[in-house]
């Protein structure tokens, strides 16, 4: 007689579901069945790499340890592994993205950066941006490795803080790019520069790209704030509180945090006037109540000044990573020149690709580019460049009386009667 | 409870056995990765410290024109090239200028402090200073920054700096000065180029005609 409920097959245990007993040799067989899968699994996976047994291909010596290589297990190397390395290149750096450094503290350089990414693969050359430092010390860091390619750096330090002249030989331009505007955020009872004299300024993390372009500035204009490095995001709410007089920024966002700051009216920007102290590092910048609502009263403008950025190329050394990073160049400017990508800010529209940067070497690559479009030479604009070349070389840099011959040169290069 | 307790023991006891057995083989032939075939790690990993930004003594620093020359250093009039701009009344170049509501890309033209042109002495030092940096930049193929300068250098007298700042707009001055980026704009040009005719620079008229009807 069968007993309602139950089956006339298997164990007698399933017989009563539910019961304590057939949990138990259920998580019994459950935890057995795992642990011996997980083992197998395990196991395998140890055990065959080790133990595979390649054919190795003739002239081949194959590993006696596992060995990786971009993330892949390599069985077997050539004979003359060992030796002095061959001229020819590292095979990964010509195929892995090329990578475009800029500083975590600059808020616009990632997305300048991203159109340059943009850029390159428009021309299939693959890229990425990497967000960590771009002052001096950390530049000179990167040149001596080959896992940067590109960086976008401020160009006043480049050219005027002597510790970077060791970098200019191994880091040459690609591009001049936009210039990002300087802050100095205070109370109103600061009015310019030279009054934060001796209180305390915060400019950033240490060698971020921005504390780099503000000493240069504080320097260039005679200024010595007392420093410190919060950083933006943490240095607003000790303005506030009273625990720092001023807090400079380079390349702030438009919008958080500077545009969340100042609502009481009582805090705006500290004028900063060009002066020639700055020249060929800085040009002069003007920001309305448009640009920082809550900083510049309606109606008003603030005096301050802008620091160019450039992109360069890390180390770029010669065969095959040299060839890479022209790669990515070219398709840089191939891009740019036929109209293939934007910028993501409309200010930067403005930025000539080719332009060249005084006091900085050009990347060779940049130059090949440029010959092979060819065009005609033009003796007048070489003419009106010597011009410019001869004001700059004058030691006090372009004055007053290098106006009337510059403006010369432009006439006859422009074709002019003036 | 004997019978069923059985079999769950020896299931478990295999279970764990051959799960520590074939784990601990796994475990044992797991292989070692060489750390130094491991991809190098970025160069600038870390924040790089540095000592305190010191300031340079500003006299050793590249030293600039005497700020607002002395007079007697300066010619009594301005140095123009043959055919430049003769320096114009003050007022021309602020009608010229105010034609645009006195405002400039964000710089604030205010018509009436306008530092020059005089009739008598021209543009002053910084306005030509301000042109002379602009034409240096404009040279260079740095555009945004050149007309940064030469808005300044308007704002402050020059009317040459008109033309120039015409010139950054102007296709055929971009095009010729092979700039990769920029594409111009003929509309900003031509009112440029207007407001230089207005304040006195005929050099402008031929590049009105140039670029032709709007």
């Amino acid at each position: 007689m069968r007993t309602p409920g139950r089956g006339s097959r298997g164990p007698k245990l399933l017989r009563r579901p539910g019961t304590l007993e057939e949990f138990r040799v259920r998580a019994g067989r459950g935890l057995g069945s795992s642990l011996a899968l997980a083992g197998a699994i395990f196991g395998i996976v140890g055990v065959l790499p080790a133990h595979a047994d390649p054919a190795v291909p003739a002239g081949m010596v194959p590993y006696d340890h596992p060995f990786y290589k971009n993330g892949r297990l390599v069985l077997w190397h050539g004979p003359n592994r060992g030796a002095t390395p061959a001229a020819s290149p590292d095979p990964a750096g010509e195929t892995r993205p090329l990578v475009v450094l800029v500083d975590a503290d600059d808020a616009r350089a990632p997305k300048l950066a991203s159109d340059l990414v943009a850029a390159m693969g428009a021309s299939k050359v693959a890229a990425k941006v990497l967000s960590e430092r771009t002052g001096v010390a950390a530049l000179a860091k990167a040149s001596k490795g080959e896992t940067i390619d590109f960086a976008i750096a401020p160009l006043p330090p480049l050219i005027s803080d002597p510790a970077a002249a060791p970098i200019k030989s191994v880091a040459p331009s690609v591009a001049r790019l936009g210039a990002e505007p300087i802050e100095i955020v205070a109370s109103k009872r600061i009015a310019n520069v030279a009054a934060l004299e001796g209180l305390s300024v915060d400019v950033g993390p240490p060698d971020s790209s921005g504390a780099a372009t503000l000493g240069v500035l504080f320097s260039r204009l005679g200024v010595t704030p007392k420093i410190s490095h919060y950083g933006l995001a943490q240095a607003l709410p000790l303005l506030a509180a009273g625990k720092l007089d001023a807090v400079a920024v380079a390349g702030a966002a438009r919008g958080k945090p500077l545009d969340d700051f100042g609502h009481d009216g009582s805090y705006h920007l500290v004028a900063v006037t060009w002066t020639p102290a700055l020249q060929g590092l800085f040009a002069p910048l003007s920001e309305t109540n448009a640009d920082r609502p809550y900083l510049v009263a309606p109606n008003e403008t603030a005096e301050t000044v802008a620091a160019p950025l450039a992109l360069v190329a890390v180390n770029p050394g010669q065969g095959a990573r040299f060839d890479h990073l022209a790669q990515g160049t070219k398709a840089m400017y191939e891009s740019f020149a036929h109209s293939a990508v934007g910028w993501t800010y409309a200010g930067w529209r403005d930025v000539n690709f080719a332009a060249e940067i005084q006091g900085w070497p050009r990347f060779q690559a940049v130059s090949d580019w440029l010959a092979e479009q060819g065009g005609a030479s033009d003796a007048s604009l070489d003419g009106f460049r010597a011009a410019a070349q001869t004001a700059v070389n004058a030691g006090d840099g372009p004055g007053a009386d290098d106006a009337d011959r510059l403006y010369g040169a432009l006439m006859r290069w422009r074709g002019s009667s003036q | 409870m004997m019978r069923s307790n059985a079999p769950f023991a020896l299931t478990l006891a295999a279970g764990l056995a051959a799960g520590a057995a074939v784990g601990a083989l796994g475990y044992a032939f797991w292989p070692v990765v060489d750390r130094a075939a491991a991809p190098a790690r970025p160069a600038v990993a870390q924040p790089q410290f540095v000592g305190a930004l010191q300031p340079i003594d500003p006299a050793s620093m590249p030293m600039v024109k005497p700020a607002l020359a002395s007079a007697g250093a300066l010619p009594a009039t301005p140095q123009t090239t043959a055919g430049a701009a003769e320096p114009e009344p003050k007022a021309q170049l602020a009608m010229a200028l105010g034609s645009e509501g006195g405002q400039t890309r964000g710089l604030k033209i205010d018509p009436t402090s306008l530092g020059a042109p005089d009739a008598a002495t021209g543009p002053s030092v910084e306005a030509r200073r301000l042109l002379a940096s602009g034409l240096v930049a404009l040279a260079s193929g740095d555009i945004a920054t050149a007309r940064a300068f030469l808005e300044r250098a308007a704002a402050a007298g020059e009317p040459r700096a008109l033309v120039a700042l015409g010139d950054s707009y102007d296709p055929s001055t971009l095009s010729r000065l092979k700039a990769i980026g920029p594409k111009g704009d003929a509309a900003k040009a031509r009112d440029y180029y207007a407001k230089a005719v207005a304040a006195g620079v005929d050099a402008a008229r031929e590049r009105i005609a140039e670029l032709g009807s709007p």
